[in-house]
């Protein structure tokens, strides 16, 4: 069989029009799309686990609230105890106050700088140093009141003492005391 | 008999040549091969759609879960504030080194041929307390003494519940007036650790 010119013209020309088309859902569609299948799935998997990430987490935050409750109360119990107006006019008097034992006459406290591992108390407080100096407390003394400034103001704490023997009286000793209060920052 | 005369016969063949036609095959293959793609292609499209819809799903939920999760995220910041006041305030209430009780305890540390001159407690920030004394001891072969007892404090064998001494903090012990066997004064120094928990 022998092919007319029209109908070799009019085969290349359907040729081309089939190559078009394949060309056309191969490269402009079929690949493009199982592409974006490919990022897409891989985003919605991603997407997923940060959802579910994001819930877990967010269920820890909201099972933590009773916590958060009791630290909130707990901090305002004690920042009740902190002073607002200058430390220096408060707490000389308070801890006059707080220290006493028997006949003893203690010294005006006086505040003392503390060294960084002991002034810091977090990012929030500072504990503020004071000392006080004595004579006729016995070693039995200062245990006792050791303990009752520390029922007292959970706050207050013994930093350093120290106990120098009397002459006169081997049981009424020299003593000075450095304790420490915790306030603001 | 009559003449047959085939008066078509060119048409049939004609026909018959176009039946066998190559072009016709080359044709119906092209058509089929293009409905295969397409029908393909529909299918990949479907893929496409349903992958796009899960995602879309995706997005609209994490928009959905983004925002109180924000502020559950704030929340959480003044949580841990929160938790970190508290805990330096419990450190500060709980976790205290130098009490009542430890002055107490302390006297285990004491005997009672020493007569003690002076004594320094002071705590640091590392839960531990510097412990110094100077005293004298008051008795026979008071050198000997004092000797055997620092060793026993060396050798760990003078304890405290609660307190452990710090590796190597003990000083090196100093006598004075060794010439009096009676009377031998001394200073000790060390550091003893608190191990709260123990001590609870």
């Amino acid at each position: 069989m022998k092919l007319s010119k029209e109908k070799i013209q009019s085969l290349v020309l359907a040729g081309m029009v089939f190559a078009g088309l394949v060309y056309v859902m191969v490269v402009m569609m079929i690949l493009p799309w199982q592409a974006k299948i490919v990022v897409l799935t891989k985003k919605t998997e991603e997407l997923n686990k940060k959802i579910k990430d994001a819930e877990a987490h967010g269920k820890r935050i909201t099972d933590a609230e009773a916590t958060a409750k009791r630290n909130e109360e707990m901090v305002k119990h004690f920042e009740a105890d902190m002073p607002t107006t200058p430390i220096i006019t408060f707490y000389p008097p308070l801890i006059k106050k707080e220290i006493v034992y028997k006949d003893i006459v203690f010294s005006q406290p006086s505040m003392v700088n503390l060294s960084p591992d002991l002034a810091v108390v977090g990012n929030d407080f500072k504990r503020i140093g004071w000392v006080l100096t004595g004579e006729g407390l016995s070693y039995h003394d200062l245990g006792l009141l050791m303990e009752k400034v520390e029922n007292k103001n959970p706050l207050w704490e013994f930093l350093a003492l120290e106990i120098t023997e009397n002459p006169n009286n081997q049981m009424k000793h020299f003593f000075k005391i450095t304790f420490g209060t915790v306030t603001r920052k | 008999m009559p003449l047959k005369i085939n008066l078509i016969h060119e048409q049939q063949e004609i026909l018959a040549i176009q039946a066998k036609d190559p072009l016709k095959f080359v044709i119906m293959g092209t058509v089929s091969v293009l409905v295969l793609l397409a029908a393909y292609t529909g299918y990949v499209y479907m893929k496409y759609s349903g992958v796009v819809s899960v995602n879309t799903q995706a997005v609209n939920k994490w928009n959905t879960v983004e925002k109180k999760y924000k502020e559950l995220l704030e929340q959480e910041k003044s949580q841990n504030a929160l938790q970190a006041k508290a805990d330096s305030l419990d450190r500060t209430v709980n976790k205290k080194v130098l009490i009542a009780n430890f002055l107490d305890d302390l006297r285990t540390f004491i005997r009672p041929e020493m007569k003690l001159s002076s004594m320094t407690l002071s705590r640091t920030g590392e839960n531990e307390i510097n412990v110094k004394y100077n005293a004298t001891w008051v008795g026979e072969s008071a050198q000997e003494n004092v000797g055997k007892y620092y060793n026993e404090l060396e050798g760990g064998k003078i304890k405290i519940k609660g307190y452990e001494m710090a590796p190597g903090s003990l000083n090196p012990l100093t006598l004075a007036n060794t010439d009096n066997a009676t009377r031998v004064s001394f200073s000790i120094a060390f550091r003893l650790k608190a191990n709260l928990e123990e001590r609870k």
